[in-house]
């Protein structure tokens, strides 16, 4: 194939040559595109307002990035007969580069049901680890994480990433239960949680059913209270924006739905007393890391300046004190294809460098798997070895925002700016995020923007290679490791994990003394019934080892709701009474 | 017999709350004439089985999004074969690795589509499957 073939053919079948959200970009940017922009105003210095050239300084000679792992590996180990403190050792030993962990909860952790709820079946240990009380931490299979919590009072960044409000709120507070009956200092906790109820209810998936209302005001509770206890900890990312973009919308609406949800959350915050210097700052941006290139670099860059906008013109903040937020990506795991997994190798990589050249503070690369399975141990060490080439062989990182000044970048940033605000002034006009969610005028957009990715991947608008176009380079099916099945039979509907999940469920049920359990649920319901914070309840909950169902349905009912939001499991025989 | 249309269920059993198939499903297949009933996600086999009987359904689709397909399955199976409807046929879609395709389909499940399957694929076999297996239509060679 040619190369004068190659691009003709792109542009025969893609007609009009634009950018992943639809910008119509000229051949070549000139000085007169960007006449309009004043370097001090709206340019300036990484590290200094409006931040468009990074959050600090020095950016990366300060700090390299946050490289981070998931754990999904350690529980495939686990499956080779090895333990899951073994199994974590030894994913943390062999990528190398590792400086965070990020977990993600099962269905029903995220759910914030019971591993014995109906709906949860063969679901078990599905989609992530199952936590369902801080006694798996101090006395199950979980006690390697509990390890990691004193790591990360001395530097490890334990991230929390079931994303959904109470789920990751769940996880949290069992965290504090089990650091302070272990000793542990929680003033040095250091990590970060996603934390955003809003946006499961705009994407339609991962809502669980959750009230809207429960979600919001568990993770409003869980951001005031780690503002004032644990001030390493970032409580929230102020609006989860890697996964409404997996939902199939555009770069513009990504950022609008992010700072639409943040003001949600900040205000919330200056409402409740909390001075926005001590607050704007802590909700880390965190983006997805897309395909297009130079789309994401310059979200990334314009994400920033927006954050410098509102803290300054809707917050009165000082321009000459403000602080800017991490900047984080999480790679688009919708970008990758189950077609030729090697690609994905590929598409990582570009994601990976557009993040850098956008000044990323922290960044989660996907695997080969990803269109398939979670990592397995090849895949978590192909990844690793992407961050540590762009570090320390390509040299990318050497200088800060090195593409700052292009004419095109700067035209482009500057563009996605003015279209975020004004989409976002329309939503603030219909009354804020909480209220286009209730009215579903949000949801409808989302529906149209997923129906239109659709459209244009089955149209080959936009190409996928392997998956909508070059369907040649499928001829030679490269094989690379995936995640082996588990061990034993497969058309078993639970493997050995799932089944020694279970029985851990079953263990814990057992030894409970029920005694303890409900004077500390009864007190959690009339905190939910009342306006006061729920935090340090849930925290005395789990340590009186109550299971996660048991808490949140308590709040749940507090708070006027049904105890289980399916309503399909009644209230505990032993509190359905005490209440009453 | 000519203006019948197939009705189907679609829907996704118990947490796996990934829904967006559900809703570029349902109108790829009212597009192409076909009579949905959505019910969306958090569904129990028991709960499907019902609809499809109570809505004269010619066919169950579940879309996935996790490997529990592979238990969600077993389920669904049962709760036919107890109710005497396995003429109900199901078709499953989802992140579903090519080497399960076979064990799946010998369960009984009339259709898999994986990663990549197109809308007019998807819709094309079904219609073709329900009219040839549920409604004994001999199509006529062109």
């Amino acid at each position: 194939m040619g190369h004068g073939k190659f691009t003709d053919d792109l542009r025969k079948i893609k007609g009009d040559l634009k950018t992943q959200s639809g910008y119509d970009v000229k051949e070549v940017y000139v000085p007169d595109d960007i006449a309009n922009l004043d370097f001090e105003g709206d340019i300036g210095m990484p590290g200094t307002f409006p931040f468009v050239r990074g959050t600090y300084p020095r950016m990366y000679r300060e700090k390299l990035w946050v490289r981070g792992a998931t754990p999904g590996s350690v529980r495939y180990a686990q499956d080779e007969g090895k333990t899951e403190e073994e199994a974590m050792e030894e994913m943390l030993e062999k990528a190398i580069v590792t400086t965070g962990l990020r977990s993600s909860g099962d269905c029903h952790q995220l759910a914030t049901v019971d591993p014995d709820h109906p709906l949860v079946g063969p679901d078990i240990g599905n989609c992530g680890g199952p936590l369902f009380a801080a006694w798996q931490y101090l006395h199950g299979k979980l006690g390697w994480y509990a390890k990691l919590m004193a790591r990360s009072t001395q530097g490890f960044v334990l991230e929390l990433g079931n994303a959904c409000g109470p789920a990751d709120v769940c996880q949290f507070t069992m965290m504090i239960a089990t650091m302070e009956t272990l000793g542990m200092d929680i003033t040095k906790l250091r990590g970060n949680m996603v934390n955003d109820p809003l946006h499961v209810h705009i994407i339609r998936s991962m809502s669980y059913k959750q009230p809207l209302e429960v979600g919001f005001r568990v993770s409003t509770d869980a951001m005031e209270w780690c503002v004032k206890n644990t001030p390493l900890f970032r409580p929230t990312n102020g609006g989860c924006a890697y996964n409404m973009r997996e939902s199939g919308i555009n770069t513009i609406q990504e950022l609008a739905f992010r700072f639409g949800n943040y003001i949600e959350y900040t205000d919330e915050m200056v409402r409740r007393g909390i001075s926005f210097e001590s607050w704007g700052h802590r909700p880390a941006i965190a983006l997805s890391g897309e395909i297009d290139f130079f789309e994401t670099i310059c979200k990334l860059r314009a994400a920033r300046r927006i954050y410098a906008r509102l803290a300054t013109e809707r917050y009165g903040a000082d321009p000459k004190t403000l602080r800017c937020p991490p900047c984080n990506t999480n790679l688009a795991g919708d970008s990758m294809t189950l077609q030729q997994p090697i690609f994905n190798v590929i598409r990582n990589t570009i994601e990976a460098i557009a993040s850098v050249l956008g000044g990323v503070n922290g960044m989660e690369l996907k695997h080969y798997t990803e269109a398939i399975s979670p990592p397995s141990p090849e895949a978590v060490t192909v990844s690793s070895a992407i961050e540590a080439i762009i570090a320390d062989e390509a040299n990318i990182p050497l200088v800060a925002d090195p593409l700052g000044g292009s004419y095109y970048v700067e035209w482009l940033t500057t563009r996605i700016e003015s279209d975020v605000m004004a989409y976002l002034q329309k939503i603030l006009d219909m009354g804020g995020m909480r209220e286009v969610i209730k009215t579903g005028w949000l949801q409808e957009e989302v529906e149209k923007a997923a129906q239109e990715r659709q459209r244009e991947l089955e149209e080959r608008q936009k190409i996928k290679v392997g998956l909508n176009a070059y369907q040649s380079l499928l001829d030679w099916p490269i094989k690379l490791p995936m995640l082996r099945r588990e061990s034993g039979n497969p058309y078993e509907p639970w493997g050995p994990t799932q089944k020694s999940d279970w029985e851990e469920w079953e263990t814990f049920k057992r030894n409970r003394d029920l005694s303890q359990i409900k004077p500390a649920l009864e007190h959690l319901y009339q905190v939910a019934k009342s306006d006061k914070n729920l935090i340090r309840a849930m925290v005395e909950a789990w340590k009186a080892n109550a299971s996660i169902g048991e808490v949140m349905g308590v709040i749940r009912a507090g708070m006027g709701f049904s105890y289980d939001q399916f309503e399909m499991v009644p209230v505990p025989e032993f509190l359905e009474l005490s209440w009453r | 017999m000519e203006d019948k249309k197939v009705r189907i269920i679609l829907a996704k059993l118990g947490l796996d709350d990934h829904s967006r198939p559900l809703y570029v499903l349902s109108k790829a297949f009212r597009d192409a004439g076909m009579e949905v009933i959505n019910l969306g996600p958090f569904q129990t086999p028991e709960l499907v089985v019902k609809a499809a009987v109570d809505e004269d359904a010619d066919a169950i689709g579940l879309s996935f999004h996790t490997v529990s397909y592979i238990g969600w399955i077993g389920r669904v199976m049962k709760v036919l074969k107890m109710k005497k409807r396995e003429d109900i046929l199901l078709f499953i879609g989802g992140a579903i690795p090519e080497e399960d395709e076979e064990a799946i389909e010998d369960a009984g499940v009339k259709g898999v589509f994986r990663p990549g399957t197109s809308l007019e694929e998807i819709t094309d076999s079904i219609i073709s499957t329900v009219k040839r297996e549920r409604w004994r239509v001999v199509e006529a060679k062109p």
